[in-house]
């Protein structure tokens, strides 16, 4: 057991991680950044420096370029605190994926989380998906109809619960693909016959609700749960949460991480606020490679990784990409 | 989402296997058994709550709405979320209502018999303090038995254990000519079937709730409040506190669940004391009549 002070890096797949990684990891080797340095890596480092480089080339690290064999165990020194240990489970996100979706601890992750004393928790804001119910659809469709004449051929904008279009932006799309959810008319282990609303006297076949379906913020309860339940006899864990992408809500006009959570995942806010004897919860919005990728490379390319990543706190401050990790390790 | 053989290496490398005896987990994708329910009454002392009515009154809309409604705010009434054991148990109920199922008008699949658990909420009240809650989703069968005579222990064996008994009336029915009576007076047979000593705890608490209250119309309100009072003297013959409650969980005119927030906030409330109840003056004049004579 080290006697480093040890948080566990995770998140499920496509929620930034590596893109992180990729961003500490150029800070860590950049001269000019005294913040955070590197003591040693335990694990793939030549797949630390290509997810650097692709983070310093300002390119997009694809799902199949992340390395989900190996975990990874990295010892960095942080300026005026000391030492400590970054334990990442795998960069995918699958242990976690599938410590949701397919029911499972995967020996990895148990293993990461015997040692952790703090986790850091990674939700995209790219990646959401997010609940929508048909009736508030119906009810804006409605409302559009009666408000926009027939001859005007714009399409009224659907709006989410919380006010925003629905499908004009990133953040919202994972949840809304018409084609996942086709009505099927044949009989199928995988649907479920259900009597069809608008007409009382037919019934409907429609594919069954699989786990991977369920809203961002289900998983996160989910997940939460089981892995404070797993740090039970080291209450309160400090969580930090980071919402990754931080650029894009920021284009949508947020400029508090805190605020992006109360309105995009009440329920994990709210869980992680209320819970004070289990959990102590700080949220950060961070941008790894500073903007939107490939439309901003160009601004963003002649700068370097240090200059051009940022990170949020809470209330919107800006702090050093690595401050999640310090406020994790030592508050 | 496999999309080329790199993926399906690491997918392989992480595959779960045969699922090992300690690869237990905190919470379930399913409602939680009886035995799972137990063992969370046994230490932190849950509330459990049943929603009786028949097949189709609304009993799993209103909780899968609560669910919509705690995703969407992070609160119902003054009780915050804090957590759930049964999160994708939940998802799974309130999935149909959703754009993504690809449905154009919502439903709740009907709940089998096989499938009757209890979902979890654990919910921080205005206190402070947290209150979990087991909420039983079952099938309406067992009620329709009821009426038909069988015990309610019958149908559960954990019913002594229940701390919120809250009887729906179907308020589509109660607006539909010819149904409005049947609904009723299947309504009063529920209310009956937990009169006998035993079935509802000293502490325990009734309600009645009205579901499906955007059916009715100005006339139907008018009578409804006789219909109301007449059944709460039934209820309130159990629980003489026993409020009512008027819900919209999903309405017609695509507005936000209505008449949720009370109905969690008496979820959290304390159980009754179990001191007998407070008599009301009169009875208490009788008693004392009485002993004046002897």
């Amino acid at each position: 057991v080290s006697s480093l002070r040890t948080l566990a890096l995770l998140g499920l797949p496509k929620t930034g991680k590596s893109t992180y990684l990729g961003a500490l990891w150029q800070l860590v080797q950049d001269t000019n950044e005294p913040g955070v340095v590197e003591r040693d890596v335990t694990g793939d480092r030549s797949h630390l420096q290509f997810l650097g480089e692709k983070v310093a080339l300002c390119e997009e690290i694809g799902r199949t370029e992340v390395e989900s064999t190996e975990g990874m165990l990295l010892t960095l020194g942080f300026d005026e605190f000391g030492d400590a240990e970054i334990s990442i489970p795998d960069i995918s996100g699958e242990t976690l994926r599938v410590l949701v979706e397919t029911r499972h601890w995967h020996p990895r992750i148990e293993s990461v989380l015997t040692e952790a004393e703090s986790l850091v928790i990674f939700i995209s804001a790219d990646q959401l998906r997010v609940p929508f119910s048909i009736s508030m659809a119906n009810g804006v469709l409605e409302e559009a109809r009666r408000t926009v004449p027939a001859s005007n051929g714009d399409t009224p904008g659907v709006r989410s619960p919380s006010g925003d279009p629905v499908g004009t932006s990133s953040e919202e799309s994972a949840g809304t693909d018409p084609d996942e959810a086709t009505v099927l008319p044949e009989e199928d282990d995988d649907t479920i016959e259900v009597q069809d609303p608008t007409n009382l006297t037919a019934r409907l076949k429609i594919p069954k609700f699989k786990v991977e379906k369920a809203s961002t913020a289900a998983k996160y309860v989910d997940a939460l749960e089981n892995l404070l339940a797993s740090r039970r006899a080291h209450w309160p864990v400090r969580v930090a949460i980071v919402v990754s992408a931080w650029d894009t809500p920021e284009r949508s006009g947020f400029r508090k991480p805190g605020e992006w959570l109360r309105k995009r995942l009440p329920s994990v806010l709210s869980m992680s606020t209320v819970n004070g004897d289990m959990m102590e919860t700080r949220v950060f919005g961070v941008s790894a490679q500073g903007g939107p990728l490939p439309e901003k490379k160009a601004d963003l390319l002649p700068l370097s990784v240090r200059e051009r990543a940022f990170a949020r706190d809470g209330d919107g401050n800006g702090v050093p990409i690595f401050e999640p990790l310090r406020w994790a390790l030592w508050g | 989402m496999v999309g080329d053989d790199s993926d399906a290496q690491a997918q392989e490398d992480l595959s779960p296997g045969e699922p090992e005896e300690e690869d237990q987990l905190f919470t379930s994708e399913a409602a939680l058994s009886t035995d799972e329910a137990r063992s969370i009454t046994s230490r932190r002392g849950a509330t459990v709550v049943l929603l009786l009515g028949e097949v189709g009154t609304g009993k799993t809309t209103l909780l899968a709405e609560s669910w919509e409604l705690l995703l969407n705010r992070g609160v119902i009434g003054r009780c915050r979320f804090a957590g759930s054991r049964t999160a994708l148990a939940f998802e799974e109920r309130a999935y149909y209502s959703r754009i993504e199922s690809g449905l154009r008008a919502p439903v709740t699949p009907r709940t089998q018999e096989q499938d009757d658990g209890f979902l979890h909420l654990r919910m921080r009240r205005p206190a402070g303090d947290r209150k979990e809650l087991l909420l039983a989703d079952v099938t309406g069968e067992h009620f329709e038995r009821v009426r038909e005579g069988a015990q309610l222990r019958q149908e559960f064996d954990w019913i002594d254990r229940v701390d919120r008994f809250l009887v729906v009336l179907d308020g589509q029915c109660v607006a539909t000519p010819g149904e409005r009576e049947v609904a009723i007076t299947r309504t009063r047979r529920l209310l009956y079937a937990l009169q006998p000593s035993g079935v509802v705890a000293s502490s325990a608490r009734v309600a009645l709730g009205l579901v499906k209250s955007d059916a009715l119309s100005d006339e139907d309100w008018t009578d409804y409040g006789d219909v109301e009072d007449n059944l709460l003297r039934d209820v309130r013959s159990v629980d003489p506190e026993a409020p009512a409650f008027r819900t919209a969980a999903r309405p017609q005119d695509s507005g936000p669940p209505r008449g949720l927030d009370d109905v969690f906030e008496w979820l959290c409330e304390d159980d009754r004391s179990s001191k007998p109840p407070q008599l009301q003056g009169d009875v208490l004049l009788q008693r004392a009549i009485g002993r004046f004579h002897q």
